[in-house]
């Protein structure tokens, strides 16, 4: 500690200049003496007196007068700096589990395990982080009187990735997807990546964008993309719904509870035991076993089998293996939009409640307008309304067959009344197409094509040999579903 | 076009506004009788039609079809009304009506006498 000297006091001065002690110089008492003279004497150390120090002095002097010697006092005290406070940024959205700021749990956070999904999905136009600006401090002043400058704070470093903008001082998304924040960096994705399994450490995902999968989605996990998704390994009986594609370079092993949705064309290795949909075209190298699988376009399996469950192609089935030798039942309908049957079978029954309705309260509205003349202003406005009523109940049912006839119009373009059997088809087969369905009843040698077609003025179902261009019919007759018929029925109003 | 519709029953109007969007993009503002439908054709005018029907609380129909005609003569008015007697129709064309239709009336019907109107208006202009 520096020390400066006079003939009678030493005064003590702390390394950061913030206190100067008085004490007597050397071991024997000095000569009494007031404070103005103590002050006197240590005056060319220039020392910041302030109130306080110069009462310590009078204390100071005091003892000596008593001839006592006195204890060091602090006569001069400095103000210590106050560093500014770096720049922070604030977390202004919240995660799955709650407040990302605070820590707080949300009330309403999900209690499935599945459900604690460690994914931050944020929307466009989403406050992300606040860059709160370094806070100022207050710069010191020493036993001397002169500054000391306080430390001067950092603003907080944040760069910016894709789909973020910042603007006064708010960083907010520009796009739906997954946020990446490091504490340094930002970023919105729109492509969600896993790098290993769908599993708790994941839970399940709802993103917006595509999906991308390193390994395996486990049992009863979900995945809903707006976009693609695509899983590396294979998926397990999970759900997986894709607005676009559905790949899996593995397999789909659904085990009775998988459900695999694709508003596109979904692509794989295998799919057994599972519920499938697609709004385009299914594609399977090796087998698809046991499921109920419908697809808007075709389905392919150029190398390998088809066998059981339930299959609606409506772009037709292009296959290696159809059926087995075990004749296991594997009823397949082609040509078939299970879209339009499913309005149909929906719209149907209310076009029909709609015209009841219409009916009844024309049958009501008749005889009135029959005899407008003995009607009073009151039934006059009655019977209005209840022609209106009739109108408005014919024309909703207008509409609903309107809906039906988009459908079908839409449908043509997918519909393709063909199965083409590359290798072999197997007794336990059943074809159903728009018309026609029938059996196969002994095994059948590919390549091979079933096409409806007219046969001695009979619509039948023809199976061609693709290499001699030989045809015979298989045992066939018109199709025991007749929804077809009466959708038709009902577009071209004869029902 | 603008159509200015005055009834009393709120029904009605519904009705007539159904049928007139149904026709296409069409604006409608409505009134429940003949003193505030005279206030809404002064205030938010001009209208392309006016839909009115006769026997109404407050102010009729036809009083207030009188009215209107005193400042404007060209806006086509259709009145809707359960009156249909003879001398009745006679009294509202002289007050200025260009179309009558009778309660009760099918949409079709409304729809028709719409296009008709209109059709004699751009005619006349």
């Amino acid at each position: 500690m520096p020390v400066t000297e006079s003939k009678l006091f030493r005064i003590q001065i702390s390394h950061d200049r913030l206190t100067a002690t008085l004490s007597v110089n050397g071991d024997s008492l000095p000569p009494a003496c007031t404070a103005g003279k103590i002050e006197a004497e240590i005056q060319p150390f220039k020392l910041f007196l302030n109130e306080e120090g110069r009462a310590n002095i009078i204390a100071f002097a005091a003892k000596l007068a008593e001839h006592a010697m006195p204890q060091p006092m602090v006569i001069a005290q400095g103000d210590p700096p106050v560093h500014d406070e770096n720049g922070q940024i604030e977390l202004l959205y919240k995660t799955s589990q709650g407040d990302a700021a605070t820590g707080e749990a949300q009330e309403d956070s999900p209690q499935s395990f599945y459900e604690r999904s460690n994914i931050q999905r944020v929307r466009a136009g989403q406050p992300l982080l606040r860059l709160i600006p370094p806070r100022e401090g207050q710069d010191g002043r020493d036993i001397f009187g002169k500054p000391i400058a306080r430390k001067r704070g950092r603003q907080a470093q944040l760069s910016l990735g894709a789909n973020v903008r910042l603007e006064d001082d708010v960083v907010y998304a520009t796009a739906n997807g997954k946020l990446e924040y490091s504490g340094e960096r930002v970023s919105v994705s729109d492509v969600l990546e896993i790098a290993g399994n769908v599993d708790f450490s994941i839970g399940n995902i709802d993103f917006d964008g595509s999906v991308i999968v390193a390994r395996n989605v486990l049992d009863l996990f979900k995945i809903r993309s707006h976009a693609s998704v695509t899983v590396r390994g294979i998926i397990e009986a999970a759900e997986v719904q894709a607005e676009g594609d559905l790949t899996c370079q593995g397999g789909m092993t659904g085990k009775e509870k998988g459900l695999f949705i694709a508003g596109g064309t979904i692509e794989t290795k295998y799919i057994t035991n599972a519920t499938v949909r697609a709004g385009k075209d299914v594609v399977v190298r090796m087998e698809v076993v046991n499921c109920d699988l419908i697809c808007r376009g075709a389905l392919r399996i150029e190398s390998g089998l088809l066998v059981g469950g339930r299959t609606v192609a409506t772009g037709g089935l292009r296959v290696r293996t159809l059926g087995s030798e075990a004749c296991v039942n594997t009823p397949v309908e082609v040509g078939i939009d299970d879209n339009l049957r499913q309005t149909y079978l929906r719209v149907a029954p209310e076009i029909e409640q709609l015209r009841r309705k219409a009916e009844k309260v024309r049958q009501i509205v008749e005889p009135l307008l029959r005899n407008q003349k003995a009607l009073n202003a009151e039934q006059k406005e009655k019977a209005t309304e209840l022609l209106y009523n009739s109108y408005d109940l014919e024309d909703r049912a207008e509409q609903k067959i309107e809906q039906l006839r988009s459908v079908q119009e839409e449908s043509r373009q997918y519909c393709l009344e063909e199965v083409v059997v590359l290798g072999e088809v197997y007794p336990g087969v059943t074809f159903r197409f728009p018309r026609l369905e029938g059996i196969i009843e002994s095994p059948l040698k590919g390549p091979i094509k079933f096409i409806p077609r007219k046969v001695e003025g009979v619509y039948q179902i023809v199976a061609v040999d693709c290499l001699s261009g030989s045809c015979f019919s298989i045992h066939s007759g018109p199709t025991s579903d007749t929804w077809l018929q009466a959708a038709e029925a009902l577009l071209s109003g004869k029902s | 076009m603008k159509f200015l519709l005055v009834d009393d029953s709120r029904t009605m109007r519904n009705i007539w506004k159904k049928v007139i969007t149904s026709m296409g993009d069409n604006e409608t503002i409505d009134a429940g009788d003949g003193a505030e439908g005279l206030k809404v054709f002064l205030e938010q005018g001009p209208f392309d039609i006016l839909l009115v029907d006769w026997n109404m609380p407050n102010m009729d129909g036809l009083t207030m079809i009188k009215k209107i005609r005193e400042a404007d003569k060209s806006t086509p008015i259709i009145m809707v009304t359960t009156e249909a007697e003879k001398p009745r129709i006679i009294e509202a064309i002289k007050a200025g009506v260009n179309n009558y239709l009778v309660k009760p009336f099918s949409p079709d019907a409304l729809l028709s006498k719409i296009q008709e109107t209109v059709k004699k208006t751009e005619a006349v202009s």
